[in-house]
């Protein structure tokens, strides 16, 4: 029965990040919800993980579990809650499910990332730390302690960063769907 | 470090992975704390919460466990009470009840694989009872085993 879940595994970090994670999720579809909200999400994710137990060959790491579940139950409360025009796809991420998408789409999704990318400069203007971590990043790198060393910023540092990073990524997005909307 | 430009494409979708970050166990504690603050959150009662959450859906569950298996054995003993009608048959209504389980779903094969060299008839009644009495018990366990394998487990 896949419910062996490590002995020293913290629940209530797992429900903090949890929630941390479903407010994000959250605010890339579009939807607004408060810090309960993202708390109750994350603590329906963690009861439905005990309910069914951790299956190891679907969900090598934990988290992967617990990112499934917050994100089923986002997908679906924005299917309820919103009209379909109101969620918003993910701008310049192009389908996983799409085997072959068409000439014109590649070139779409090409000219989104870049729209996205340069929106992201200007929005992170100002913002030193920020502007040397999304720098890093599009250079290729990605682990925060490898960006760390790189810039000689501190590690919280560069995590923040990070964190504003991604904020700013769902606000573009949802820019973008509404200026591509017709 | 060997380092290699990315397309837009690529950095884009890497800045929006970036919300996975914040499931990542290794995120330090105060980068976390700030960012649970920053959404109305206080994280050391979400911490203890989150523990309680985990120690009542644990408890709901070992109990949903310990209902099942009360409701099987409660089974099995209602199964055990039915075989004393047995006792109470004449030669002829054994082989009935013989004929009856014969012509079971689940079990039928095995009752007629237990008579592939003799026939019934030539079974004493006391045999015959506890035959059928045996028969009950296995119908028994097939049914609470069906119930067990329709519960399904998930992940």
């Amino acid at each position: 029965m896949p419910d062996d879940f490590p002995a020293d595994l913290d629940w209530g970090q797992q429900l903090l990040q949890g929630a941390l994670y479903a407010e994000r999720r959250a605010r890339r579809f579009g939807l607004r919800i408060t810090g309960a909200e993202a708390k109750a999400v994350a603590g329906q994710a963690l009861e439905q993980i005990i309910a069914a137990g951790w299956d190891r060959t679907l969900y090598a790491e934990f988290a992967d579990c617990v990112e499934s579940r917050v994100r089923g139950i986002i997908i679906n409360r924005s299917r309820k809650k919103a009209t379909r025009q109101e969620v918003p796809a993910e701008p310049a991420h192009p389908s996983p499910t799409d085997p072959s998408p068409s000439p014109e789409q590649v070139a779409a999704d090409r000219q989104l990332a870049n729209r996205a990318t340069t929106l992201m400069l200007e929005r992170l203007d100002g913002n030193a730390d920020a502007t040397a971590v999304f720098m890093e990043m599009a250079q290729g790198n990605d682990r925060p302690a490898d960006i760390a060393a790189e810039t000689r910023l501190a590690i919280g540092k560069v995590y923040r960063a990070r964190e504003r990073i991604s904020d700013l990524s769902a606000e573009i997005a949802a820019a973008l769907t509404k200026e591509l909307a017709p | 470090m060997t380092k290699q430009s990315r397309t837009d494409e690529a950095l884009w979708m890497a800045v929006q992975d970036l919300d996975r970050e914040l499931l990542d166990p290794g995120v330090p504690t105060d980068v976390i704390d700030a960012a649970a603050r920053s959404i109305g959150l206080d994280p050391h009662a979400v911490r203890a919460e989150g523990r309680a959450l985990a120690a009542a859906a644990f408890e709901r569950k070992r109990r949903g466990w310990m209902t099942a298996a009360r409701e099987k054995i409660a089974l099995l003993r209602e199964k055990a009470k039915a075989t004393t009608k047995y006792a109470e048959m004449g030669k002829q209504m054994l082989l009935e009840e013989l004929e009856r389980w014969r012509q079971h779903p689940a079990i039928g094969g095995e009752v007629r694989a237990a008579f592939r060299n003799r026939k019934p008839e030539e079974s004493s009644e006391d045999d015959l009872r506890a035959l059928l009495e045996e028969i009950e018990r296995v119908a028994a366990m097939h049914e609470a085993d069906a119930e067990k394998g329709g519960g399904g487990d998930g992940g």
